[in-house]
C-alpha cells in the first residue's frame, strides 16, 4: 500500500479509530495485524518471507541471549545475520552478481554457466533486514535484552508506519514506546497530521513534477546542454529528497497519530556544509545504523587516520551497495567516501571552513554530483551526463518551469531551520495556519501527481 | 472518542473548510472532470463532449468508434449524401470498445438513431481486459456516470483515478481549441469532428502482428446485439490505413477478422477489405488529415447510401 494512495487515505484512519477506542492490552495486536495486512496488501508471498525472518531471528536472539559460552553466541549471531544477510543478497543482488561474474569470465574467455533469475525485490527487506539485524547484534553485545514475546517482536519489524522505507528503527526507541500505554495529545495530533499534510505536498507536488523534468533528462542525455543538465541534476537532487524526506514525514506524522514517535530522518540535508554534516542530516537512520554497527565495528577512527580513512571508505561503499545491485550506486558510495576522506583530511591539514551559506551552496554542487551515479542507470550514462556539461549548443528541456516548485520548499525549510523548529508553522496566527493548511491542501490536490508514482527508496 | 478530543480548534476549522470545498467542488462539478472550476483532459473532455452530442442522435446515423473516427469522418459530408443527419461519437482507444459499447448503449438508452456505424482502426482490436484497466478511461466513465459493462467492472483503482483526476489542474492543449468550452463548441458545430493538423512522418517499421483480444470483440458483440435488440441496422468500417504503416501479414490477419465480423447477425460489412492509402491523406500513422477525411467521407456516404436514403 502506497502512503499516496486512496487506500492508504482509507487505511490510515480506520486504524486510528479503531486503535483509539481499544484499550491498551488490544492496540498491540490490531497494531500488527494492520501491519501485515499493510504489507500483505502489496504481494502476501512477501509476507511469508519477513514472518519467516521474523521467526528466525526471534528464536535465535533469545536463544543468545540464554548462551554464555563465547563461541556459540558469535556462531548464532554469525548464522542470524547470515539468514538476514542471505535473503537481501539472494532478492537483490543475486542477478546483480551472477551478471558481473559471467561478463568477469566472459572476458578473460571462460564461458559461464551462471544465469540471472527472474527475482522481485520484497519492497522493504533492506529496512526490515537492517532493523533486524541492529537488534540481533544489540542483544549479542549485551546491549539489550531480547523481546520474550514473539508477537511483540513481530510488531516492532513490521510496524507499518516505517516498514516500506524506515526510519530503521532501534530497539530501545521503538520497543520502548510499543510496550508501553501511549498518551495522545493535541500536540502529538496537530504535529502528526502535520507531518502528514507536508510529507504529502513533498512527495505529490514536488518530488512527482520535478520527476518528470528528471527522468526526460536522464532519457535523452544526448540533447542536454550545461544548463539544461544543471537544471536536470537539480531536479533530481530536489526529487529524491521531497520523495524520501515526504515518505517519511507522512510516515513519522501516521505514527504521531498512533501516539508513537519515529526517529528523524532528515534534519534539513541541503543546508549542510560539509559530508561529515550532511550523514548527520540525510537518512540519519541508515548513517548511524552504519556508523554503529559497521564503521565501529571495523574500528572506527580509534586506530589512526590512516584506518580511519580506509573504515569510512569501506562503510560507505557498503552503504551505497545497501541502495542496490548496480555499479553506480557502489560508485556513488565511493564518492561519498571519497569526500569524507577528502573533508577531513584538508579540513585538519588547513583548518579552511568557508561562510555557512557559501559552504552551503558549494556542497550542494557536490552532492549533485553524487546524485549522477545514484540517477544513472549505467557508467556509460555517468559519462553521458558529464559529457553534457561540457556542451553549450542549444537544448530544449520540457516543463523546466517546474523547477519553481523548489522555491517554497527553499523558503519554507529555511525558515525552520534558521529557527531551529521543524514545527515553526505552529506559532504563526491560528487563522494564518488555516489559510497555510488549505493552501497546501489544494494545491497538493490540483498541481499534485497523484497517479502511480511509488517511491523511490521502495527500490532499495 | 480520544482521537476526536485531541484534534486542536485549528484542525477542526481546517478540516470543517476542507469538507465544505470539496462538497460544494463534488456537487457542481461535472461527473467526470472537475469542469467547470478545472479544466479537464483531452481524454475526458472528448468523452464529455461526445456524451454532449447524445442528445442528436435520433433518426441519426451515429458513427461509433477510436479516435480513427473521430478524425476521419465528417458527418456533415455524409448527412449531405445521405439526406439522413449524422453524428460522430468516434471518441479513442483507450476507452476501448467496451467504452464504445456502453456509450451507444448510453445513446440508445433514450434515443433511436436510424443506423450505427462502428469505424474502427485495427489496433482498436487490440486492448484486453488489463489495457482497458491500465488506461482507466472507460473504468472513470462508468463510475461517472452510474453504468454498467458486462465487460468491465470498475475497480478501486478507477475510483481512485476518477477522484484524482477530478481535482487535477490541467492546461487544455491548444491543438484541442486551448480550452473545455471551444473544444466542445467545435465539435457541436462539426456534429462530432475534429480536423488533425499533425503532418505526417513515415513510421520507421511497419506495423506487424495484428492482436485481436477477446475482451474487445466479446465487447463489439455486444453493441452489435444491443442495437439489433432496439432494431437498429449496424455497419461496419475499417478506417483507412497509410501504405508505408502495415505489413502485409497484419492486413490479411485484419482481413481475415472482418470477414469473420461480416458472419455476424446483425453487422454488415460495408467494405471488402481493409483499404491502405497514400500517405499524402494522412496526418498521423491513425489519424487521416482533412482532405483523408473528406474522401474518406465520401466513400462510406456512398457505401451507405442504398441502406439509409432518407
Amino acid at each position: 500500500m502506497l502512503f499516496n494512495s486512496l487506500e492508504y487515505l482509507l487505511f490510515l484512519p480506520c486504524v486510528l479509530l479503531l486503535y483509539h477506542s481499544l484499550p491498551f492490552r488490544l492496540q498491540n495486536p490490531l497494531l500488527l495485524a494492520a501491519s501485515y495486512f499493510f504489507y500483505g496488501y502489496w504481494d502476501w508471498r512477501f509476507l511469508l518471507l519477513m514472518i519467516l525472518s521474523t521467526c528466525c531471528d526471534f528464536a535465535l536472539a533469545n536463544a543468545l541471549a540464554r548462551t554464555e559460552t563465547p563461541f556459540a553466541r558469535k556462531a548464532m549471531l554469525a548464522l542470524s545475520i547470515s539468514i538476514n544477510l542471505g535473503a537481501l543478497g539472494f532478492f537483490k543482488y543475486y542477478n546483480f552478481f551472477a551478471d558481473s561474474m559471467a561478463r568477469l569470465l566472459q572476458s578473460f574467455g571462460f564461458h559461464s554457466n551462471v544465469g540471472t533469475l527472474h527475482i522481485i525485490l520484497p519492497v522493504g527487506i533492506s529496512f526490515y533486514t537492517f532493523q533486524s539485524m541492529g537488534y540481533i547484534i544489540d542483544v549479542y553485545r549485551r546491549d539489550i535484552k531480547p523481546i520474550r514475546g514473539f508477537f511483540s517482536y513481530a510488531l516492532f519489524v513490521s510496524y507499518f508506519p516505517q516498514l516500506m522505507a524506515g526510519p530503521i528503527e532501534r530497539f530501545a526507541n521503538l520497543f520502548g514506546q510499543l510496550s508501553n500505554p501511549r498518551t495522545m495529545t493535541k500536540e502529538l495530533a496537530s504535529e502528526g497530521a502535520y507531518l502528514i499534510l507536508w510529507g504529502m505536498f513533498k512527495k505529490i507536488l514536488i518530488a512527482d513534477n520535478l520527476a518528470e523534468l528528471a527522468n526526460y533528462g536522464f532519457s535523452n542525455l544526448s540533447s542536454l546542454n550545461f544548463f539544461t543538465a544543471l537544471a536536470v541534476i537539480y531536479a533530481f537532487a530536489f526529487q529524491i529528497y521531497c520523495d524520501f524526506s515526504g515518505y517519511t514525514d507522512i510516515a513519522r506524522g501516521s505514527s504521531l497519530l498512533l501516539g508513537i514517535r519515529l526517529r528523524l530522518n532528515f534534519d534539513f540535508p541541503y543546508f549542510s556544509a560539509g559530508p561529515s554534516e550532511f550523514w548527520q542530516r540525510w537518512h540519519i537512520s541508515l548513517s548511524t545504523w552504519l556508523r554503529d554497527y559497521l564503521y565501529v565495528s571495523l574500528g572506527g577512527n580509534r586506530h589512526g587516520s590512516l584506518r580511519t580513512y580506509r573504515n569510512l571508505m569501506v562503510t560507505m561503499i557498503l552503504g551505497g551497495l545497501w541502495h542496490g545491485a548496480n555499479w553506480t550506486f557502489l560508485l556513488w558510495g565511493f564518492y561519498q567516501g571519497l569526500l569524507l576522506v577528502a573533508f577531513r583530511f584538508f579540513g585538519r591539514k588547513t583548518g579552511f571552513r568557508p561562510p555557512r551559506a557559501v559552504g552551503a551552496i558549494l556542497f550542494f554542487q557536490l552532492v549533485c554530483v553524487g546524485w549522477v551515479f545514484f540517477r544513472a542507470s549505467s557508467l556509460g550514462e555517468c559519462l553521458d551526463f558529464f559529457a553534457a556539461l561540457g556542451r553549450f549548443t542549444p537544448s530544449y528541456l520540457p516543463r523546466v518551469h517546474v523547477l519553481v516548485l523548489i522555491v517554497p520548499l527553499l523558503l519554507m525549510e529555511g525558515v525552520q531551520f534558521l529557527r531551529k523548529d521543524m514545527f515553526s508553522v505552529f506559532r504563526i496566527h491560528p487563522a494564518m495556519r488555516v489559510l497555510f493548511y488549505l493552501g497546501i491542501y489544494l494545491i497538493t490536490m490540483v498541481a499534485g501527481k497523484w497517479e502511480s508514482n511509488s517511491f523511490i527508496y521502495f527500490q532499495f | 472518542m480520544k482521537l476526536f478530543a485531541v484534534i486542536s480548534p485549528v484542525g477542526w476549522i481546517t478540516l470543517v473548510c476542507i469538507f465544505l470545498m470539496e462538497a460544494v467542488f463534488l456537487a457542481r462539478s461535472e461527473s467526470l472532470a472537475g469542469f467547470p472550476f478545472l479544466q479537464p483532459t483531452s481524454d475526458d473532455a472528448t468523452v464529455m463532449a461526445k456524451r454532449a452530442l447524445i442528445r442528436r442522435t435520433d433518426g441519426a446515423i451515429v458513427l461509433i468508434g477510436d479516435s480513427s473516427c473521430m478524425f476521419g469522418l465528417i458527418p456533415g459530408i455524409i448527412q449531405e449524401a445521405t439526406r439522413v443527419p449524422c453524428i460522430n461519437l468516434g471518441t479513442l482507444l483507450s476507452f476501448t470498445m467496451a467504452g464504445y459499447e456502453s456509450l451507444l448503449e448510453e445513446t440508445e438508452e433514450t434515443h433511436v438513431p436510424a443506423a450505427v456505424v462502428v469505424v474502427l482502426n485495427p489496433r482498436a482490436f487490440q486492448p484486453d481486459l488489463a489495457g482497458a484497466r491500465r488506461f482507466g478511461m472507460l473504468g472513470r466513465y462508468l463510475l461517472a456516470y452510474g453504468r454498467g459493462n458486462r465487460g468491465y467492472a470498475p475497480g478501486f483503482k478507477d475510483f481512485q483515478s476518477l477522484l484524482f483526476r477530478k481535482h487535477q489542474l490541467n492546461s487544455f492543449p491548444e491543438e484541442f481549441g486551448g480550452s473545455f468550452d471551444a473544444f466542445a463548441g467545435e465539435l457541436d458545430s462539426t456534429a462530432g469532428y475534429f480536423p488533425e493538423f499533425h503532418r505526417y512522418l513515415a513510421p520507421k517499421n511497419r506495423e506487424t502482428g495484428f492482436v485481436s483480444s477477446d475482451f474487445t470483440r466479446n465487447a463489439l458483440a455486444r453493441l452489435v446485439a444491443h442495437s439489433r435488440s432496439k432494431g437498429i441496422p449496424v455497419y461496419f468500417w475499417w478506417s483507412p490505413l497509410p501504405q508505408d504503416a502495415v505489413d502485409p501479414g497484419y492486413l490479411s490477419a485484419a482481413n481475415a477478422l472482418g470477414r469473420e465480423i461480416g458472419t455476424w447477425d446483425g453487422i454488415k460489412l460495408l467494405q471488402d477489405t481493409l483499404p491502405t492509402w497514400h500517405p499524402g491523406l494522412f496526418a498521423t500513422v491513425t489519424h487521416l488529415n482533412a482532405r483523408g477525411a473528406e474522401a474518406n467521407s465520401r466513400i462510406l456516404a456512398g457505401k451507405l447510401l442504398p441502406f439509409v436514403r432518407h
